[in-house]
Formats: structure tokens, C-alpha cells, sequence
């Protein structure tokens, strides 16, 4: 299986595209800055919605109970699965007994991660993914690069060519509002017939048994109102305790995410509408696990923003597809080794350890502290690359012992200075591939600190 | 299986208890709770009458000229349709302007708040091509830690805090408004 660097390399072969990807995803992090800035109250935010997640991941399964009894009170159905196969089978019983043929779903990472979309339409169901940036990815047979904008990747060229194709516009007509248009009457069709509606969940409250979905297209509520089953889909960590913890939580998400102070829609799901179902399926699929790892619980607390990813540099010069992974960027990065060692043991290296991604997390998780937790953990377990454990193990030989590194200082000084360009810039020299050596100094630290400070 | 194992494994790794923090208002004396309200909805391409303002029919004639299919849930404003045609959600398609009056509105966000206890049916917000609701200057509120509490007790088996006009920018970040939702959104506050 390829790994990030392999992956990164594939992408960054395109510089012009790498640059564009770069400067688009990083005004999402300008636009989230524009409107922390409004906010004065940001960092005591911050500080209340990673308590308020910390006492209900302390509490979880009080807190998961009470939410069951809550929502069966409200004639909610509410089911447990452990592992993605249980999701993806218990989603199609509901489904299979009421001889639903036609489903549409709005955007639910968590459903990715299980494959919800092959697993139903092996069935032979037709799901139909209505967030405008999914339903592309999901007729191009692509996943997301994104988790908040999953077709972030693609130029609007590629989107015209792929409508054309699907939906017959016009040609080399790549408008987005005339292409946002087009979408809007396919999908409008979509709903109307649609038997069945699943959503992912932002927030599910304790107190109340109820589900909230934030969106901007308003695709949520209409493929919750319109059919007569609705399904959300959860990872227990969703849970918030209280409904009035929701002011905490609706606030940060939208401003981390894209700046708006609120997305278009917050739509909160208590009860089945009259003549119709409501099911919620919690969903584990690890997560229980990672609750007992004192260095990796606090990455629970995460609400699915993509601040981190936003503002990573390696992410934004990489691509989500890089991260071989639904949920990718720097909060992939501490996720996905959890579930999978072996597979992802490249990820918590897949970053310069900047720190960018924890100063913008809404709920304070220690990302880059958990980044190299896991490169520690992944190096004793002999996880890395066999040429990198080398290279690590005498670089720590020669930068432990004064006179070793002395010596080594000055050779390096003498060949900066003395060879000649085709042999500093090499396949052996992997880091001046992108970059300039630096400057040799006429002396060292240790010289210069001999001759004006020893007396 | 699923649940019990779920919880047996939560119960066996859940992390030493913290307590769960009170959370202030935020609140701000001195703030100018119509304007805040009106420029935050403005943000997001929702077009705002703030009072003193002309007849609610005098609008509603001038901003949407070719709305043929009016659904209103407002006494003073007639629909143009035959409610009673209106049962299944699929009927609700070729509403072209739906007027609703809302319950909530918060300033800080820019947002209104409707539920199903004041509607004939959750979709009429959804499918009507145009939405325009009207709010009493009285229901509006701060922020968002003034509202879910007023909130909380209404228990309606549905209710969403709309902004703006449906939109999205997942083709390049190109913003465009109107997406699945409705194409345009109007907010007429009375005194």
C-alpha cells in the first residue's frame, strides 16, 4: 500500500496545481481568522468546550444511556454498532423492511469510513450522496479529499467535464452557478423520490435524545422531511451533554470550519415526523479503545472542522488523498493509527511538528504532541522504514557525543564551502531537493564562544 | 453484542471523571441588538426590514413580483394556494415563496429559529423556491447561550436556526446561493 511520502510525491509533481490546491485551502484558515478576530470571547470557548467534551467522554456510557432513553421516550429507534459491518448491516435492515429502494444521504464522513455506499448498492439500493462536493467525488467513483469540502481538489473545468458527461450540460460551460444550478435540478429529483434519508450527526445531545446537523445546502432536511425514514448515523464521541452546550459547540464549529459565524442551517432532529421513522445508529469502531490511552483520548473531543487540516502546510501541499485515509490531515494523522498501526504508521510523520493545527483546534486537542507521541511509539515498536532508522540512529550517534559532532560540524562547514554544485545537490541529498544549504559559517558557536568568552 | 459490549469497553477505559463547567451568556450591555441582528444576517445574503417599515403586503408584493404560489402561515398575509391541497411533502414543490412567521431570533449569529410546532409541514422551509419569515423585535436575542434555553422547554419534534439563502462553494470555492434550499431569504422584523 502506498504511503504519504510516495503519495505526496505523485501530487507534488504538479507544481502549478500544488500551489492553487495550497492557496485555496488556505483561505478557509484566513476566513476562520477573519471571524475568531469578532470574537473576544475565543480562547475562554475554547478552554469550556474541551471541559464540556472532557466530562461527557469521562461519563460516556451514563451519558449514552440517558441519550437511548431520551430519544425511544421520544419514539426514536436507536441502535448500536460496534464495528462498520454492524453499522452497514443494520442500516440496510431498517431499509430491507420497509422495501426501500431509493436513499439519499447527506454528508457523513463516518459512513464513508464503513463504506455505507458500496455495502448498499452491492444490495442493490441506490444512494444518492446530495452535498454538492460528495455527489461529484461520488459520480467521478472518488472519496473524499476533504472532510468539509470534499471536492476541494477539483477545478471547475473537471466539474464541467464531469456534468456533461452525466448530465448533460452544455460543454465547456464550467459557470459554477450554472453548474450549481444543474446539480440543484438533478438532486431535486433525487429527493422528491427518495424512500429513505441518512444524515451524519455534528452534535447529539444527552439531555434531549436529539441530533444536530449543520449545512449550508439545506440537503439535510430534505432528505430528512421528505421521505419517511430518516437515519443518523454517530460515532459515540459526538455526545455533548446538555442542550444548552450546543451555544458552545454551534458557535466554534461553522467560524472554525469557514469562517461563518453559523452555517445556513443548524437543524436539530428530536422526533419522527408524523407517519414516519427516526432511527440513530451509534457507531464504536474503536473509539472505546482509544478512550483508555491517556496520550490519544483527548483527540475524541474533535467536532470534524478541518481547522487543523486548513491550516496544516503539509496537508495543503499534499492533498487528502495522500492520507489514504476518509479523515485525513494532521487529526488523521492521530486518528487513523489507532484503528490500524501497520497501515498508518506513515501518518504521524506526514508533518513539520509546526504546531499550527493545535493553536486553531476549537476543542484544544494537543495535536502536534500527539503527533509525536506516535512517531515514539511507532519508532519502538520498529515500525519505521528501515533506511530512515538508520539514518535516525547515527544522527543521534553523532549529535550526542561533543567531539563526534565537532568534528562532523567541520566537515560539513569545509564541504559547503569547497565542493562544487552536482555534488551537494543530489538523489543523495534528499533534502536540498526543494531547498537551499544553508550558509557555511566562518566559525562555529563553540569557536566564537572560546575566543570571546573563555577568559 | 453492539451495545453491552460498546458500554463494557467505555466503563473499562473512560478517563478519571471531570466536572462539567458552567458556561456564561457573553453577554455585552450596550449593543444595538436590531442592527447586530440585521448586519449578520446581511453576511450571509439574507435581505433584512427592520422597523419602521412599510404594509408586510406592500412588501411581499414589491421584493417577490412573480411569486404566483404563496404558502403564508401568517394571518395577515393570504396564501394564493389551497392549503388543503398541501398533505405529502412532494406537494410543497411548487411553493414559490412560503412566508412563515418564526419564534427566535439570535443577533450575534444572524438567525431565526423554526419548528414544527408552527409549521404545517417541516419541508414548506425547504422546497419553496423563496422564503421570507417575519419576527416580532421582542423574540430576539442575543447570542445563541441566550437562546437554546429559551428553547429547551418547547420540545418541538423538529426545529433549525436558518441564516441565509441555501448556498455552497464546493465547485472551487466559487460562492453561489442557491444550492438544494431555497434561492433567496427575507426577514421582515416588527415592532
Amino acid at each position: 500500500m502506498k504511503k504519504h511520502p510516495e503519495l505526496a510525491k505523485t501530487f507534488l509533481a504538479d507544481e502549478a496545481r500544488t500551489n492553487w490546491h495550497n492557496k485555496n485551502i488556505k483561505s478557509f484558515r484566513l476566513k476562520r481568522d477573519l471571524t475568531v478576530k469578532t470574537i473576544p470571547e475565543w480562547e475562554k470557548l475554547r478552554t469550556l468546550a474541551a471541559q464540556i467534551k472532557d466530562h461527557c467522554l469521562s461519563h460516556l456510557d451514563d451519558y449514552l444511556l440517558e441519550f437511548e432513553a431520551k430519544a425511544i421516550a421520544n419514539g426514536v429507534q436507536v441502535h448500536w454498532a460496534s464495528e462498520p459491518a454492524d453499522l452497514n448491516h443494520i442500516v440496510h435492515s431498517i431499509l430491507e423492511k420497509k422495501d426501500v429502494t431509493r436513499v439519499v444521504k447527506s454528508k457523513s464522513m463516518l459512513t464513508e469510513e464503513c463504506g455505507l455506499n458500496e455495502y448498499l448498492e452491492e444490495k442493490g439500493l441506490e444512494i444518492i450522496d446530495t452535498d454538492l462536493g460528495e455527489r461529484i467525488i461520488q459520480m467521478r467513483k472518488e472519496g473524499p479529499s476533504h472532510f468539509v469540502a470534499p471536492a476541494i481538489h477539483l477545478k471547475r473545468e473537471e466539474v464541467s467535464e464531469l456534468f456533461h458527461e452525466q448530465l448533460h450540460t452544455e460543454k465547456d460551460n464550467f459557470d459554477p452557478t450554472y453548474l450549481t444550478r444543474a446539480a440543484r435540478s438533478h438532486l431535486r429529483e433525487k429527493f422528491l423520490h427518495a424512500e429513505a434519508g441518512i444524515t451524519g450527526v455534528n452534535f447529539a445531545v444527552a439531555e434531549t435524545g436529539s441530533v444536530t446537523v449543520v449545512t449550508n445546502e439545506g440537503n439535510s432536511d430534505l432528505g430528512c422531511h421528505i421521505p419517511p425514514i430518516q437515519i443518523h448515523c454517530m460515532g459515540i464521541e459526538k455526545l455533548i451533554p446538555k442542550w444548552d452546550n450546543l451555544g458552545v459547540f454551534i458557535r466554534m464549529l461553522a467560524a472554525s470550519s469557514t469562517g461563518q459565524r453559523i452555517t445556513i442551517y443548524t437543524s436539530h432532529y428530536l422526533k419522527p415526523k408524523v407517519n414516519g421513522e427516526m432511527h440513530i445508529v451509534l457507531l464504536d469502531n474503536g473509539r472505546s479503545s482509544q478512550l483508555g490511552k491517556k496520550d490519544y483520548k483527548n483527540s475524541l473531543r474533535c467536532i470534524r472542522c478541518a481547522a487543523c487540516v486548513n491550516t496544516c502546510p503539509v496537508y495543503r501541499r499534499s492533498g487528502g488523498y495522500s492520507y489514504h485515509n476518509t479523515i485525513s490531515g494532521p487529526i488523521g494523522a492521530i486518528l487513523m493509527p489507532n484503528r490500524d498501526l501497520d497501515a498508518n504508521s506513515d501518518l504521524p510523520f506526514a508533518s513539520s511538528l509546526c504546531g499550527s493545527c493545535s493553536d486553531v483546534c476549537p476543542v484544544k486537542i494537543d495535536i502536534h504532541q500527539q503527533l509525536y507521541k506516535w512517531r515514539q511509539e511507532i519508532v519502538e515498536k520498529g515500525k519505521i522504514a528501515p533506511m530512515k532508522k538508520k539514518g535516525l540512529e547515527i544522527a543521534g550517534k553523532v549529535l550526542s557525543r561533543r567531539n563526534s559532532f565537532q568534528r562532523w560540524s567541520k566537515r560539513m562547514k569545509f564541504f559547503l564551502k569547497k565542493m562544487p554544485r552536482w555534488m551537494i545537490y543530489n538523489s543523495f541529498n534528499k533534502w536540498g531537493e526543494g531547498r537551499e544549504m544553508p550558509e557555511a559559517p566562518p566559525y562555529s558557536f563553540a569557536q566564537w564562544y572560546r575566543k570571546n568568552r573563555i577568559k | 453484542m453492539g451495545k453491552e459490549e460498546i458500554l463494557e469497553n467505555i466503563r473499562r477505559n473512560k478517563p478519571e471523571k471531570t466536572p462539567l463547567p458552567v458556561v456564561p451568556l457573553f453577554d455585552q450591555k450596550e449593543i444595538d441588538l436590531l442592527a447586530t441582528f440585521k448586519s449578520n444576517l446581511e453576511l450571509q445574503n439574507t435581505k433584512v426590514f427592520l422597523p419602521p417599515h412599510r404594509d408586510i403586503l406592500e412588501i411581499v408584493h414589491q421584493t417577490f413580483p412573480v411569486a404566483v404560489n404563496i404558502y403564508s402561515t401568517l394571518p395577515e398575509v393570504k396564501s394564493t394556494v389551497d392549503t388543503n391541497n398541501y398533505q405529502k411533502a412532494q406537494d410543497y414543490d411548487d411553493i414559490d415563496l412560503a412566508i412563515i412567521k418564526a419564534e427566535l431570533g439570535v443577533a450575534d449569529t444572524g438567525s431565526i429559529w423554526i419548528s414544527d410546532l408552527n409549521l404545517p409541514h417541516r419541508v414548506l422551509p425547504f422546497l419553496c423556491t423563496d422564503l421570507m419569515v417575519v419576527i416580532e423585535s421582542k423574540d430576539i436575542v442575543y447570542k445563541l447561550h441566550h437562546a437554546y434555553p429559551l428553547l429547551r422547554h418547547k420540545q418541538p419534534g423538529y426545529g433549525v436556526f436558518i441564516s441565509g439563502p441555501s448556498k455552497t462553494a464546493d465547485i472551487e470555492q466559487a460562492m453561489v446561493i442557491g444550492a438544494h434550499g431555497p434561492m433567496s431569504f427575507t426577514v421582515l422584523v416588527t415592532s
